[in-house]
């Protein structure tokens, strides 16, 4: 019995071992599981979250620097997370040159998954922040433009990102690229389930996800763009400036609170509405959003549009006059 | 981020028109490597570790969704052509079944009992249980020899597409069309000569069928809605068509062979022409071929011959 166990336990593992050598998971026994089973180098931790962490390295066969997600592995009785499967499956299905590039994807048994990606120089939010926002018109057409086509990309693969924001859009510094990253990495991957019902306090969600409504769509995206968009020419999250107590709030005082004519399917997502906050007229977006050309606003109106089923799409927004004037490609 | 893998084109009317070549093009990077289907007939063993393994998946998803089992066996293909087959352990082709059975669940969000999995890989066997540290191991295996491109495109994101195409009203003859096509698909994965199709093609081929069976006066009409679709190369489908109408008669046959050694008495009508035919010639082996002639004239119309010859049908 013993013998009999210790060799099937000692072909098992040779087994596995063979199996284990391939490009995309390799693993060499004996070698320590994190960084170098990788082939990176770490320089620096640049970020924490619930999820892991997310450290600057060296790729060690071209030089480059990249960006490792280290994912902590929850739930284990069920194996490798669903959640992280998936999600890695459709980062490998998503090529596009405004999207992030997970370059490799390594498995630590018990613990992380880790990501590597190509490294970008900083994010929309620092952009803004740290350097003043983008105050010349060609730059914040260009960067909309790429964002959108990123999105619209996604969008035809049926892919929702579902969490956009400033600090989701990657910058190269030297050649202006946008490249759109963390399609749900930074969730936590513990219960999915409380993430769509969590209220974060995000000035990007847009009102059918405030309201709690299980039926959202692509919109949701277009939303969050419109706030990008506003925030990048004036500086400042645009609800943020609103005087509101809270995201839906502001959403409803910035257009007025939303009627079965304007939102049909309003009263029944929100019974009660009369209850939640008083009747806004709506303040309007040129009252924010001021130094934005006539057809920029019109295209910000689209997206910034309370009713889902209205809102403009990512492929008819990069067809809008905004974007038609030659002189900034 | 949220998709459906059984629908990436679900609400094909909501979406944008760039949406349809895309499912197209990119589609072969989900199917095994074309020489994997020859390397498989090159060897018998290596047809038979398959067909274990493929066994052993549809025990244990026989009553989950149809997408479910033909996901997990699209993993397997591809595993197998990236990593070659496995020695004849029966440990290790359980513990691939498992392996690919359970990715393919965790891509479908579909929730499945682990013990009954254990138990069921158990049966009238002392081996190993197998331990989630065991089916983790395994389940990074497989991700890495696919390379976690997981969201494998199948022959059922296609069928809504095709069905739109075929413009039935009847919202219940489109789900028993769809279902039957379904059917068709998941049969026909079990055979290694349907491996050489795009899933687009299998899509197309078993919907033919399918409408062929069900809707036969209107089938020169969806025929001629595949052949107009300028994604679909009609000379494949004439011959991936072929292919299942060979598996599905097969089907047919092997029901038919199990009816002929019972003891449901033949009617009167049948056994008159048995009998006729029976003094021309002598030996059971005859009138059971004579007996399947029959069926199969009943059931093609078109008598020995077992090809559909598209040519007959009229456009409409």
């Amino acid at each position: 019995m013993w013998n009999e166990e210790s060799d099937w336990i000692g072909s098992f593992d040779a087994l596995l071992a063979r199996l284990a050598e391939c490009s995309m998971c390799s693993r060499r026994s004996g070698e320590r599981p994190g960084a170098a089973q990788m082939d990176v180098k770490i320089l620096d931790v640049a970020a924490e979250g619930g999820y892991g962490r997310v450290f600057r390295c060296l790729d060690v066969h071209t030089g480059a620097l990249v960006a490792m997600k280290q994912i902590t592995m929850v739930r284990l009785s069920q194996g490798i997370p669903a959640q992280i499967i998936r999600e890695v499956s459709l980062l490998r299905e998503l090529h596009h040159a405004n999207i992030v590039k997970l370059l490799r994807v390594g498995f630590t048994e018990n613990r992380y998954v880790n990501l590597v990606f190509e490294h970008l120089d900083y994010d929309l939010h620092q952009f803004i922040v740290n350097r003043g926002y983008p105050k010349d018109a060609t730059t914040v057409k260009s960067f909309m433009f790429q964002i959108l086509s990123a999105v619209a990309y996604c969008h035809s693969r049926k892919v929702l990102h579902r969490d956009l924001k400033p600090s989701n859009v990657l910058i190269n510094h030297s050649k202006r690229l946008i490249k759109l990253a963390d399609f749900g990495l930074a969730r936590e991957f513990a219960d999915d389930f409380l993430y769509t019902e969590k209220l974060g306090t995000s000035w990007y969600r847009a009102p059918e996800i405030l309201c709690h409504s299980r039926q959202y769509s692509t919109q949701v995206d277009l939303w969050s763009v419109g706030c990008i968009f506003a925030e990048m020419v004036i500086g400042q999250p645009l609800f943020q400036v609103i005087n509101c107590r809270d995201e839906l709030e502001g959403i409803f005082k910035l257009l007025g609170t939303p009627t079965e004519e304007t939102w049909p399917g309003i009263t029944k997502l929100m019974p009660n509405l009369h209850i939640y906050c008083s009747k806004f007229d709506p303040l309007g977006l040129e009252t924010f959003v001021t130094d934005l050309e006539p057809s920029g606003l019109n295209l910000l109106s689209m997206m910034l549009c309370l009713d889902p089923s209205k809102r403009i799409s990512a492929e008819a927004s990069l067809k809008h006059a905004y974007f038609t004037d030659v002189n900034w490609i | 981020m949220d998709f459906d893998l059984e629908n990436p084109l679900g609400n094909f009317h909501d979406l944008p028109c760039d949406a349809v070549p895309s499912l197209f093009l990119i589609e072969s990077d989900h199917i095994p490597p074309p020489n994997y289907c020859q390397s498989l007939k090159a060897s018998d063993f290596d047809i038979s570790v398959r067909r274990d393994v493929v066994s052993l998946i549809s025990q244990l998803s026989c009553t989950f969704d149809p997408v479910l089992p033909y996901l997990a066996i699209n993993y397997l293909d591809r595993f197998l052509a990236n990593q070659g087959i496995l020695q004849p352990k029966p440990w290790a082709n359980k513990l691939l079944a498992v392996s690919c059975f359970s990715l393919a669940a965790k891509m479908l969000k579909t929730e499945y009992s682990a013990t009954d999995v254990q138990v069921l890989m158990n049966h009238g066997d002392g081996g190993a249980i197998f331990e989630t540290q065991t089916i983790q191991r395994m389940e990074g295996i497989v991700l890495g020899a696919l390379q976690w491109r997981m969201r494998s495109i199948t022959p059922f994101s296609f069928i809504p597409f095709f069905v739109n195409l075929f413009r039935l009203k009847d919202p219940a003859l489109r789900q028993v069309l769809k279902d039957r096509a379904s059917e068709i698909i998941l049969k026909s994965q079990r055979e290694i000569k349907v491996l050489e199709f795009k899933p687009s093609t299998v899509a197309a081929s078993a919907l033919l069928y399918a409408s062929h069976e069900l809707f036969p006066f209107q089938y020169p009409c969806f025929l001629r809605a595949i052949s107009d679709c300028s994604y679909i190369n009609k000379e494949t489908v004439v011959q991936c068509y072929n292919v299942i109408q060979d598996i599905a008669r097969e089907e047919y046959e092997s029901v038919l062979n199990i009816n002929s050694t019972s003891d449901t008495p033949v009617n009167v009508l049948d056994e008159h022409f048995l009998s006729l035919e029976s003094e021309k010639t002598n030996g059971t082996n005859v009138v059971v071929t004579q007996e399947q002639d029959f069926k199969r004239r009943k059931t093609t119309d078109y008598g020995n011959n077992r090809r559909v010859p598209f040519s007959h049908f009229h456009q409409c």
